[in-house]
């Protein structure tokens, strides 16, 4: 660096780059600690029956959440059946929906899932992931969130 | 900066300025082929690549829809769903606040119950956000779609998940989507 010399003087980068390389490392650190959203879709409730003039309604599930148990109710032309299982027993569940998918004909593709009130929601979620799809293919990929209404 | 002015800096004093920068290209690789030490590292080619690379992190960063800071009052639950985040107004439900489109509605004691009035604050704020982006969609914005995703922490219960999902169904939204944390196990 010259001191009072008409010279060209060079610039110098090293701080620059300092604060490069560690706004790099914050960066790629952030990145890695940033957590991978996706989203899981689900319908709103609609209100009346599903079945025409006829009266003839499609046999549909509805899967309600207890502290206590899980239970899988149906409704439509196969109302009064009712299947209970363990409160943390989501594969029997998802072996239950499958079951019932394929020995009931013409079973609707909304599932109605529905909790108590306390039920946390990571129960909620992992019925839904449950009821969703196996190993076989998508079991009840339109999942309707009971609303209690106050 | 262009390679040739850091150059120019070095060789300032010993090559007239008459000559190109080829010329003294070559003059420094002949130089240091007899054996001589090498002057100053050119730091230029660095400062490209630290730049690419950064300007790659903050736009990959930009790119996800949504972020959230995972805390002890907000862990969304994890799910097998591979279904990609869609942008759309955001109603968060942590252990501590309610927040529409991340403005705080309702602070929450914890272990108190919430009240018909801290629904209706809910409702209101999405509904001046509907209204928002109505406005907005009059003048050129995007169009309101009625989509709403529901950012909640895994402990929170199903009451309040079904009374926040009343209040967006009241204020014309009618598409619900739940954001959650990939990589659930079956």
């Amino acid at each position: 660096m010259a001191g009072g010399g008409g010279g060209t003087e060079e610039l110098n980068l090293v701080p620059y780059l300092d604060i490069m390389v560690n706004l790099i490392m914050f960066m790629v650190t952030v990145t890695a600690y940033l957590v991978q959203l996706k989203e899981a879709p689900i319908l709103a409730p609609t209100y009346g029956g599903s079945g025409g003039a006829s009266g003839e309604q499609k046999p549909f599930l509805t899967v309600a959440i207890s502290m206590t148990q899980i239970k899988v109710i149906g409704g439509g032309a196969i109302q009064g059946s009712e299947q209970s299982l363990k409160p943390d027993d989501f594969r029997g569940l998802t072996v239950q929906l499958r079951s019932l998918k394929t020995t009931i004909p013409n079973m609707a593709e909304n599932l109605v899932v529905t909790a108590d009130k306390d039920v946390p929601y990571s129960k909620v979620v992992k019925t839904m992931d449950a009821a969703r799809d196996d190993a076989k293919g998508p079991l009840f990929p339109n999942i309707t969130l009971s609303v209690a209404l106050p | 900066m262009t390679p040739s002015a850091t150059y120019s800096s070095e060789v300032n004093d010993s090559v007239p300025s008459s000559e190109s920068d080829d010329e003294l290209m070559l003059r420094r690789r002949r130089r240091q082929k007899h054996g001589e030490a090498i002057e100053g590292l050119n730091l230029t080619a660095m400062m490209d690549i630290m730049t690419i690379i950064l300007v790659f992190l903050i736009k990959q960063y930009e790119a996800s829809p949504q972020s959230i800071t995972l805390s002890d009052d907000l862990t969304p639950p994890k799910t097998t769903s591979e279904a990609e985040m869609v942008p759309a107004v955001a109603l968060t439900i942590s252990k501590t606040a309610l927040l529409v489109d991340n403005k705080l509605v309702v602070t929450v004691v914890p272990g108190t119950a919430l009240t018909t009035d801290d629904w209706a604050k809910v409702s209101k704020a999405l509904g001046v956000r509907r209204d928002q982006i109505k406005y907005l969609a009059e003048r050129g914005g995007a169009k309101f779609d009625g989509n709403v995703m529901l950012i909640a922490d895994d402990d929170t219960p199903y009451e309040i998940i079904s009374n926040a999902l009343l209040c967006a169904g009241r204020e014309q939204y009618t598409t619900y989507r739940l954001v959650l944390q990939a990589g659930g196990r079956k």
